[in-house]
């Protein structure tokens, strides 16, 4: 009755009046901009057509045929008059956008109540895999199907921005969408309206151009529009249409991979630039600077990658070009050939539509009449009761009106079925009933079912995603956080855990608690949840949940203790007021006083399995009752749990645990007696990779991959911390001001003549096999490896000459035949090469040695 | 009398520590020793590796009087080796992307040479692809186990990851098992069989110890698609069911192995690593050719004893020893048949609150009052004791309690035990020797684990130290 707000027109005393407060229903002050007049009159006719489960009566449904559809252009004109009508003009969209959308409709939560559109596994390639016509067909069985027909990109995104505006009810809620992500979703839920003819093939990049002042590539378009829009196809220079100063450029589109393998791409610029494939930032050019040239590599497999250049221009000379390397290619301008965009305009289907005032004037006249105003609101108008009979005098009718099996032709028609209608009349019958006052556990119930909360989360065994929807929730960081990163909590006794103010500011503040999790906490607006944090404190909280031990300074500093290294390793896993933990990224331990009352806070730690906490957090008491900290507070479970309550209870203000703050000297490598070797992921190189520091200050840096030397520096070796921090993993790369990098070409090759060209590949493609590593008194490396019948054994030493620190690079090479092509180009910036003449040993083996001395 | 009263009161409650000692091996304050590998040379020294890269040969490491241990520098820029096998004059050592070995020629105690064997598999520069291993099967080949990625490869998707590999004298490499997780630990049994570990997660609804033998499938489908690659030479697995009974899978895929036990999640440890047969000859306690596995997360070393049941291993596992300094990922044996515990908790936290190290486990000689063996009977199991038992309490129905259950294999991360039941011990009949007990058990389910709780007194009125078992039952003997 709530639903179908019955006392909306049937006044009913406070009592009845608050237990079926009506839900509240769509205000229509800006209608006229958001659906199609079309939509409307389909709407007004038949409002169950498109929406089985719509509240909404037919309230046409009494008149006669002709009446009917005339009422229904009146309302259509008045309508649309509201705001409208709808601007049904083409709008582009990009098909990156598209991309973004179909993302985030499938993981911000939208399908914890519609449809998917996909399945999840199809998520991981991009909308264009298998051609884009294929990706702009709606899926028949979508429950937003309809949108296509009512309205445009535009108005929905402003919708999807604000969906509390329009429809107070709370029903749709607000999923704090930027406006781009609310475009984004709204181009892909209406992707249909992509004008056929329109393609991916389009020549060139889009290139969008923004003016302002601007200081990193990194450019928020938010609030922004371009104000010209082209297409580029010569990526050699900037555009000719720009202005001196101050602007960006966004370049969009694709480019067509026709070989798989490591492909490498550069911009050169001034100011900053960035360069992003496939939504993955490869080239980070950023920052104030003349024209800079930097680079970075990717894998890429065949087929179409999405393609985004951003940069930027703050003053003075200004330049771009962008280069890549295509595997065994020559590093050249990103030709024209393997760029394309698309340019899709999306048109909504539309009719022609007249405003006509004096029709509108009837409408609005049948708007009040049908009883309209009863439920919806016209922005700061109210809802306006109708004269119908109290909600008291129902009771001794309950067969006529609306509930009559034919209703009456001057009632709504709610389309009830008969079960419906006789559990309805049932309840009407009974108004004690009605008037009594709703337990808070049946309050909380039924706001929880309202808004269908138990769709992402579940309490008491009830709810929580279905396993139709489980592969949509989605992990944000890329950790094993298990199920605890990807799906909202539960909700069990969560009013003995929550303060209702920490209900509130998730529920109405945003606040966001587990990043990790992809999917965002909606926002209901507080005429719908602003109760519920008292609702659940009502029917969860006990009086023991608020008892806090008694602080002591002393103690608070036992429980920092406890927090860090040496005690129970809290820092392992949480963060610390902003400052992340040495692992995963579990929730921030500063925020615990505001949210989590200090008696859940103890049962959590001393039995965690007693509050349904599925959870990977340690259980630090073993079977004999004692902490892992034996030495903290003789190892007492509950002294120990107490003393990090007083701990967390300081906190913002909280001193940070010993431990969780590691200093960067605790990991710099400094070459002091003998080389220092580490082994790490290098960048745009290889993941198997050997940093080799020397005593002299000349290091470098040696592919075992491809047996291939990368670059050599000066001064400061390396800092190991992203190799040695946490789980690691860190790319990393010298960082030095003096480093020379060798090119990404072969060092030895065969070559028919000595005037052939110098092959481009190189490394393991190019057949070298590494063979394995010498080390001599002061564990300096030669690397052994193999190319046809040659074994090579490569060496880099530090060359220390008065005013000069180099490297000295040093081959031996042996083959048990004759060679006569093989050549060396070792090296730096040279294109020379020299031939190797081997001679004959004793052994019989066919050996020669040469040395190269590299400075820079 | 109230002294008396509180030594009484301690002694109700056993203490490992009263059988097994922990002794550090004490390291100078400047080494991070993050150990990921054990191996014991020749000549009675621990040789250890570490994730920064090192590999250290330790002196003075049995807390002989009046020394300091010395650790020398063996080799250092390796990536992340997690094993280390001395053979045939050689160290063996598995690294991310190669099977390596290394020698010292001139014998100063730094590797001279370190050649590779093996590397064709690719990684993608993701931090978990980390590579286990290796060990000798019984022909002379190496096996190494492979981790799956967790996130971002910057260098592109890779073949082979969780998988174990089959890798010749000469350095062919042949995929073998398919299905792998997180192979923390990998060993070769005292008869040349080669048994790994398994971390719970998804499609690994608790960890797990399991036999690997060639071309089978162990749950995890996140590697399969590399079964496509002609190098693999036996049936593909395909990807299997979502949310299937562990004892129901193998319908599905007949490759599909259930382990030889299972290690019910917080009961028996959160992340089990390395592991070792007992071959200490009695130094370390009773419990000869039987397996101690550390535990990561729990800092702990526990227990499990294996018998073959119509052709296959099964066994049960029981705690052992708990509150090691930090995660337990490597186990070794010393020259005197002490437990040399190799640990880390960098990135995965430990209840051991440090964050590395190395300790030595000892037996002080005592006889710990132990569950000595679980066997499976025709109608129930035998249990044998470490000392000789009070019969009245063994003949006691109601000193046994304990139920049945297994896992799903699913994506979902872990699984809780379900189709539980509870076990019915229907007779208990003491063995001559009064140190073994034949129990008769109702409900006994093939394929589950039997969880066996165990209240009996020793004939000198002692508890059991630790009074569980975890039997995995994947067969009821005849």
């Amino acid at each position: 009755m709530s639903r179908l707000r019955c006392v909306a027109c049937h006044a009913a005393q406070p009592a009845v009046q608050s237990r079926l407060r009506p839900e509240a229903a769509p205000d229509l002050a800006g209608i006229g901009a958001r659906k199609s007049p079309a939509a409307l009159r389909a709407w007004l006719l038949d409002p169950r057509a498109e929406k089985p489960h719509s509240a909404m009566p037919d309230l046409l449904a009494g008149l006669a045929a002709r009446e009917r559809v005339a009422t229904a252009g009146d309302l259509v004109q008045y309508l649309a008059s509201l705001g409208g009508p709808l601007d049904a003009r083409a709008t582009a969209v990009d098909v990156s956008e598209l991309e973004r959308g179909r993302q985030l409709f499938h993981s911000v939560g939208c399908i914890a109540c519609h449809a998917a559109e996909e399945d999840a596994d199809s998520l991981a390639e991009p909308l264009w895999t298998g051609g884009l016509e294929q990706g702009l067909v709606s899926n028949p069985d979508s429950d937003l199907k309809q949108l296509r027909a009512a309205t445009t990109v535009d108005a929905l995104a402003r919708f999807l921005l604000d969906p509390l505006a329009a429809r107070p009810s709370g029903r749709m809620p607000s999923l704090r969408l930027s406006g781009s992500e609310a475009r984004s979703i709204a181009a892909y839920l209406l992707r249909s309206q992509a004008r056929s003819g329109d393609s991916l093939a389009a020549p060139g990049l889009l290139c969008e151009l923004y003016e302002g002042r601007f200081d990193s590539a990194a450019i928020d378009l938010e609030g922004r529009s371009a104000s010209a829009t082209s297409v580029l196809e010569d990526l050699s220079q900037l555009p000719s249409q720009h202005p001196e100063d101050d602007f960006a450029l966004v370049l969009r589109g694709f480019v067509r991979v026709d070989a798989p393998g490591r492909y490498e791409f550069s911009t050169l610029s001034d100011d900053g630039s960035m360069l992003y494939v496939d939504g993955k930032l490869v080239v980070s050019n950023d920052g104030i600077h003349p024209a800079v040239e930097a680079s970075g590599a990717l894998t890429l497999e065949p087929g179409l990658h999405g393609l985004r250049i951003t940069y930027f221009e703050a003053a003075g000379g200004e330049e771009l070009s962008v280069r890549w390397q295509p595997p065994g290619g020559k590093k050249e301008v990103l030709p024209a050939a393997v760029l394309s965009h698309s340019s899709l305009s999306f048109v909504a289907p539309s009719e022609p539509f007249v405003a006509d005032a004096q029709q509108a004037a009837r409408g609005r006249g049948a708007f009040t009449k049908l009883g309209c105003a009863a439920c919806h609101t016209l922005g700061n108008q109210p809802v306006v009761q109708p004269a119908a009979r109290p909600f008291a005098e129902l009771a001794a009718g309950v067969e006529r009106g609306c509930l009559a099996e034919r209703p009456d032709p001057r009632s709504p028609h709610f389309d009830l079925t008969p079960e419906q209608r006789a559990q309805l009349r049932g309840v009407t019958r009974d108004l004690a009933a009605l008037a009594a006052p709703r337990t808070q556990q049946e309050e909380l119930r039924a706001t929880l079912a309202r808004l269908d909360c138990l769709a992402c989360h579940s309490r008491d065994g009830e709810g929580g995603p279905n396993e139709q929807k489980l592969p949509y929730f989605r992990t944000s960081v890329e950790v094993d956080l298990g199920n605890e990163g990807r799906l909202p909590p539960h909700l069990d006794a969560v009013g003995s855990k929550l303060y209702p103010a920490a209900i509130s500011k998730v529920l109405l503040e945003g606040a966001v608690e587990r990043p990790y999790i992809a999917t965002r906490m909606p926002q209901y607006g507080a005429a719908n949840v602003g109760e519920l944090g008292a609702l659940f404190e009502h029917v969860d909280g006990s009086p023991k949940d608020l008892v806090a031990p008694a602080f002591s300074s002393a103690s608070a500093e036992t429980g920092r203790k406890l927090a860090g290294t040496g005690g129970l390793g809290c820092i392992q896993c949480h963060a610390f007021d902003g400052t992340k933990s040495l692992g995963i990224p579990a929730v921030d331990l500063a925020h615990v006083r505001e949210r989590i009352k200090p008696g859940w806070f103890r049962q959590l730690l001393l039995d965690p399995k007693s509050l349904g906490m599925n959870t990977r957090m340690p259980i630090f008491w073993d079977a004999q009752g004692k902490s892992a900290a034996r030495t903290i507070l003789d190892g007492d479970p509950k002294q120990q749990a107490d003393a990090l309550w007083s701990y967390v209870s300081l906190g913002r203000s909280m001193p940070l645990p010993d431990g969780l703050v590691v200093a960067d000297s605790e990991y710099e490598l400094v070459p002091t007696t003998e080389a220092i070797l580490c082994g790490v992921f290098l960048k745009n190189t290889s993941p198997r990779a050997l940093l080799v520091g020397n005593p002299e200050l000349v290091h470098y840096a040696f592919d075992l991959e491809n047996s291939h030397l990368v670059c050599a520096w000066r001064g400061r070796f390396f800092n190991a911390r992203g190799t040695w921090e946490g789980r690691a993993g860190g790319l990393e790369w010298p960082k030095s001001d003096e480093l020379l990098e060798f090119e990404q070409a072969p060092t030895l090759a065969f070559l028919s003549s000595s005037d052939a060209p110098w092959p481009e590949q190189m490394g393991r493609a190019a057949g070298f096999k590494r063979l394995g590593t010498r080390y001599d008194a002061q564990r300096r490396p030669t690397f052994r490896y193999r190319v046809r019948d040659v074994e090579i054994a490569e060496s880099c030493v530090p060359l220390v000459r008065q005013g000069t620190l180099g490297l000295t690079r040093r081959f031996e090479l042996r083959s048990p035949k004759p060679i006569e092509d093989l050549y060396l180009r070792a090296s730096p910036g040279s294109t020379l090469h020299t031939h190797v003449s081997f001679s004959r040993e004793a052994d019989g083996a066919y050996v020669a040695h040469a040395e190269v001395e590299v400075t820079w | 009398m109230i002294p008396m009263l509180v030594f009484a009161a301690l002694q109700a409650v056993p203490q490992e520590s009263r059988y097994y000692r922990l002794e550090p091996v004490e390291q100078p304050a400047e080494l991070v020793l993050e150990v990921s590998g054990i191996t014991l040379l020749e000549d009675g020294r621990p040789m250890i590796c570490t994730r920064r890269g090192e590999v250290y040969i330790v002196d003075n490491a049995y807390g002989e009087p009046g020394t300091k241990p010395v650790f020398h520098l063996y080799a250092q820029g390796l990536q992340e080796p997690l094993g280390l096998l001395p053979h045939e004059g050689w160290i063996y050592v598995a690294q991310r992307a190669e099977l390596s070995r290394m020698r010292d020629i001139d014998g100063d105690d730094r590797a001279d040479e370190l050649e590779t064997v093996c590397d064709d598999w690719n990684i993608s520069g993701n931090y978990h692809e980390y590579l286990f291993g290796p060990v000798l099967d019984r022909e002379g080949n190496f096996w190494v186990t492979s981790n799956r990625p967790f996130g971002d490869q910057p260098f592109g998707s890779v073949k082979w990851r969780g998988f174990a590999l089959r890798i010749t004298p000469q350095g062919a490499m042949q995929p073998v098992c398919a299905g792998l997780r997180s192979p923390c630990g990998v060993a070769t049994s005292p008869d040349g069989e080669i048994f790994y570990s398994d971390n719970q997660g998804e499609w690994c609804g608790t960890s797990k110890l399991s036999l690997l033998e060639e071309g089978m499938f162990y749950g995890h489908p996140w590697g399969v698609d590399s079964c496509k690659d002609p190098l693999w030479k036996f049936a593909d697995p395909g990807h299997p069911k979502n949310e299937v009974l562990m004892t129901e899978v193998s319908k599905q895929i007949p490759s599909f192995r259930l382990p030889a036990v299972w290690f019910p999640y917080d009961k028996m440890g959160r992340s089990p690593s390395g592991f070792v047969w007992d071959q200490a000859g009695g130094r370390f306690g009773p419990f000869a050719h039987q397996i101690f596995i550390g535990d990561q997360y729990q800092s702990s070393v526990m227990r499990v004893a294996l018998e073959k049941v119509d052709g296959r291993w099964q066994g049960a596992c029981f705690p052992f020893r708990v509150g090691l300094a930090s995660g337990v990922v490597r186990v070794g044996w010393g020259k005197d048949g002490s437990l040399f515990c190799g640990e880390t908790n960098r990135g995965w936290g430990s209840l051991g609150p440090k964050s590395a190290g190395l300790e030595r486990l000892v037996w002080t000689g005592e006889m710990p009052f132990e569950i000595l063996a679980l066997r499976a009977s025709p109608d129930g199991f035998d249990l044998d004791f470490t000392q000789p038992i009070d019969p009245a309490s063994a003949a006691d129905l109601a000193s046994y309690s304990g139920e049945s259950y297994t896992y799903l294999l699913h994506e979902t991360y872990g699984s809780d035990e379900v189709e539980k039941r509870p076990l019915h011990v229907s007779a208990a009949r003491v063995a001559p020797d009064g140190k073994s007990v034949h129990i008769a058990v109702d409900g006994r389910r093939a394929g589950y684990v039997h969880e066996l709780h165990v209240k009996l007194r020793s004939a000198e009125g002692e508890p059991l130290l630790h009074d569980a078992a975890y039997y995995t039952l994947n067969a009821i003997p005849r």
